[in-house]
């Protein structure tokens, strides 16, 4: 027995690191999307992607992406996929978690069509390239200023959705932009519950106090005024 | 015996019957006044093609009990008259229920039992998120059935404690407590109802949960119990004295006017018998005849029999008063449903001030209750003061009908019509409803008084049903006119049923003048007699 014990000690506290270990580093390269890897034919020096990226001095270019690395958190905050034949459902499924993107470039892929769902929860859009085929994604009003060229259409500066729509949420919440020419209507302040319906937290513990003692005091208070003298059947005949 | 404790009994009754009444009304107002949330929350929100989907869908369009707010409304009408079908049946069951078994068990049992299904229908089915048709309807008539042993049950309290000298005022005054349960639960959820439309149903089903035990604790249904006798026990004694001397022409000046449609013999043979009967069997159950045994069987046999069902439906006066209730409750009952629509609907006024005026109908049909009431004691004759009522409410009604866009004169009207037509409700579904269910037929058996109150208000609220259903496609179909015609077609054959009582009561009026004197006094002194002697 007590060999078995000293061997299974070490083993099972290797297992541990390996798994530790393993997860750290599946951490730390989960940080940077796959996408950001592609192989592609067009150079990645010199596009607008790059340029944005070299002029702040935080950012950094890694591969196809441009990141914003801090502490907690790595942001993607510009991506270049030219020529690199991905399709749009590829690059809608890599977008999935990217919320900060400033800068696409997207030319040169076999995108049949592009929808505003496909950028996500993007909500701070400067710049979109975008082959020469297509126009920019949303409605009337939903880019700043919009142009093209032989190659490419490009959209500048997202606007809020919220105000180029002019929505009007129902009572109790407001609009929030959740997207390329995409709205939200989340509850105000206070306001919670499936439409928004509830405001604030029922005092349940108040509540009961204020109903329950009363109620002792009253069924009491009428027993010793009332019931008590019912006349039992024992009692009766006396 | 002090009379001071007398007192304090019948207070006590008065309030506790009052309130639990009250509380029953606050859980049905409850519901009503919530329609709009639960509206909202059975359904997903509005779109269309020119109005986009409204974004997350977790948020605005998770719930699919429904797809827009007129199937709502339409499912609220099933509820609502799935319900009142459910009432009007359990209140002739429980009407004979409560004659046969102790009433403070059962009107406990009724409160916690509403309670806990108004608490499953708001607040369970909402917290864990179940959203079901089948099931909000079967809670809703399982809960029409539990909430009606409330009426049966407290008006024969009252009746039990309350003789019928002072029958007419006091329970005019008491017939508040529907209006006054309407007004605590629409305070009730309108303070609750920002944290979510279950807490309306929560607060108002606890507190009838909590009322159930107060009225466990302290309900005394009838004086018999703390060794007091009834109200009207002088007179029955004295009639029944009568009976056994020298038969009818004895009792009879000392009957109500309500009598002579059976043959009142065989109404006591069977009173008698039923009683022989308890007899032989009581002691069967206990043989070996120990001392308890002995009183158990002593006490048995000084309590009354109860009636039969199809005897309490024969008692004379029982039906034609059902059916004058059935007419009356449809109307008084479309009222209350229809009034707030009918304000804002007709003379476009906004929905707030439609409310606010609307509540100038309950409160004259209480005015209405206590004022007839109070001339009927005098009187001593209800009948004879009901048909004044219901005749002059056709005039009135009509007129309503045509009322001009004036909030003054509306209301005005308003006031007339329910003090006809509100008050002959409150007085036949309690001061009526008693004095027939411990008429002097029953020779000193008062064990009818809530058989004939579920009768008389069970067949009303399916007339109140029919109506519900009636009155919409009245309304949508032939306009508003159309339903102000069928409330008055509604009061003739209220005032056509009773008629033939009318004129029985006139006939004992104007027949026997000194005899009617004579005998008013003395109703109207019994209870101080039954006091003196007491005392003695």
């Amino acid at each position: 027995m007590i060999p078995i014990r000293i061997v299974q000690v070490p083993s099972m506290l290797l297992i541990f690191l390996a798994l530790l270990i393993g997860a750290l580093v599946s951490s730390t390269s989960a940080k940077i999307p796959s996408i950001c890897n592609l192989v592609c034919k067009s150079s990645i020096n010199g596009t607008e992607t790059f340029a944005f990226c070299e002029s702040l001095s935080e950012l950094t270019m890694t591969g196809r992406c441009c990141l914003n690395r801090t502490e907690s958190q790595t942001l993607v905050v510009g991506i270049d996929l030219q020529g690199c034949g991905i399709t749009e459902e590829t690059f809608s499924d890599a977008l999935v978690n990217m919320s900060s993107l400033l800068y696409i470039s997207l030319e040169g892929n076999k995108f049949k069509g592009l929808s505003t769902t496909d950028f996500h929860s993007n909500t701070g859009i400067e710049f979109l390239s975008l082959p020469s085929k297509f126009s920019c994604p949303g409605s009337k009003g939903t880019w700043l200023n919009q142009s093209s060229d032989a190659n490419s259409t490009y959209c500048f500066s997202e606007q809020n959705a919220c105000d180029v729509r002019n929505v009007t949420c129902p009572s109790n919440s407001h609009c929030v932009h959740s997207g390329v020419d995409l709205v939200q209507c989340l509850c105000d302040e206070g306001f919670h519950g499936y439409k928004c319906l509830e405001q604030g937290t029922f005092p349940l513990t108040s509540f009961l106090a204020s109903i329950i003692l009363p109620t002792i005091a009253l069924c009491i208070l009428f027993f010793v005024t009332q019931r008590r003298y019912v006349i039992q059947q024992s009692s009766k005949v006396d | 015996m002090s009379s001071g404790r007398e007192l304090g009994h019948r207070i006590s009754v008065f309030c506790l019957t009052f309130f639990s009444y009250a509380f029953f009304h606050a859980n049905r107002k409850a519901f009503s006044n919530v329609k709009t949330s639960t509206g909202e929350v059975w359904t997903p929100s509005f779109h269309n093609t020119s109005v986009p989907a409204l974004k997350p869908d977790y948020l605005w369009n998770a719930h699919h009990l429904f797809a827009d707010n007129d199937a709502v409304v339409k499912f609220q009408g099933v509820l609502d008259t799935s319900f009142m079908v459910a009432y009007a049946t359990g209140l002739f069951l429980n009407g004979y229920i409560g004659d046969r078994v102790n009433m403070r068990w059962l009107l406990s049992m009724g409160m916690a039992s509403t309670s806990v299904l108004v608490f499953i229908f708001g607040c369970v089915c909402e917290w864990v998120s179940f959203y079901n048709k089948y099931l909000y309807c079967s809670l809703w008539i399982l809960n029409g059935l539990m909430q009606s042993t409330g009426w049966p049950v407290v008006v024969a309290c009252m009746g039990n404690w309350f003789g019928k000298s002072s029958r007419g005022v006091l329970l005019g005054i008491w017939g508040s407590c529907a209006s006054v349960g309407n007004i605590m639960g629409a305070l009730l959820v309108s303070s609750v109802l920002s944290y979510g439309y279950q807490y309306a149903f929560l607060v108002t089903s606890s507190v009838l949960f909590c009322a159930s035990f107060i009225v466990f604790c302290g309900l005394i249904p009838s004086p018999e119990e703390v060794g007091l006798s009834g109200p009207d026990d002088e007179i029955v004694g004295q009639a029944y004295n009568g009976f056994a001397e020298g038969g009818r022409e004895q009792r009879e000046p000392l009957l109500g006017s309500e009598e002579e449609d059976i043959e009142p013999a065989d109404e006591n043979d069977e009173a008698v018998f039923s009683r022989q009967d308890n007899r032989m069997k009581n002691p069967s159950a206990s043989d070996l005849s120990s001392a308890s045994q002995e009183i158990t069987y002593d006490l048995q046999d000084v309590k009354p029999a109860s009636l039969s069902f199809w005897k309490a439906c024969l008692l004379p006066g029982v039906i034609p008063y059902a059916l004058a209730y059935a007419f009356l409750k449809l109307v008084n009952y479309s009222f209350f449903f229809w009034l707030p629509y009918y304000l804002h609907n007709a003379f476009g006024w906004e929905e707030k001030v439609a409310d606010q005026l609307s509540t100038v109908y309950d409160v004259s049909g209480i005015v209405g209750g206590i004022l007839f009431g109070y001339a009927s004691d005098r009187l001593g004759k209800r009948t004879v003061m009901i048909m004044p009522m219901l005749v002059l409410s056709i005039p009135a009604l009509f007129i309503y009908g045509n009322s001009p866009n004036d909030k003054l004169i509306n209301s005005v009207m308003m006031a007339v019509v329910g003090l006809f037509t509100g008050g002959a409700s409150s007085l036949i579904s309690s001061a009526v409803s008693a004095d027939l269910g411990c008429q002097k037929q029953l020779s000193g058996d008062s064990k009818a008084l809530a058989s004939v109150t579920g009768i008389i208000d069970g067949t009303g609220s399916f007339g109140a049903a029919a109506g519900q259903i009636a009155v919409p496609y009245l309304q949508t179909g032939l306009g508003w006119h159309s339903v102000f015609y069928l409330f008055m077609i509604c009061m003739l054959l209220t005032a056509v049923c009773v008629f033939p009582l009318f004129v029985k009561e006139m006939r004992s009026l104007q027949c026997r003048c000194p005899g009617f004197l004579r005998r008013c006094w003395r109703r109207n002194s019994s209870h101080t007699h039954v006091q003196i002697i007491e005392e003695e």
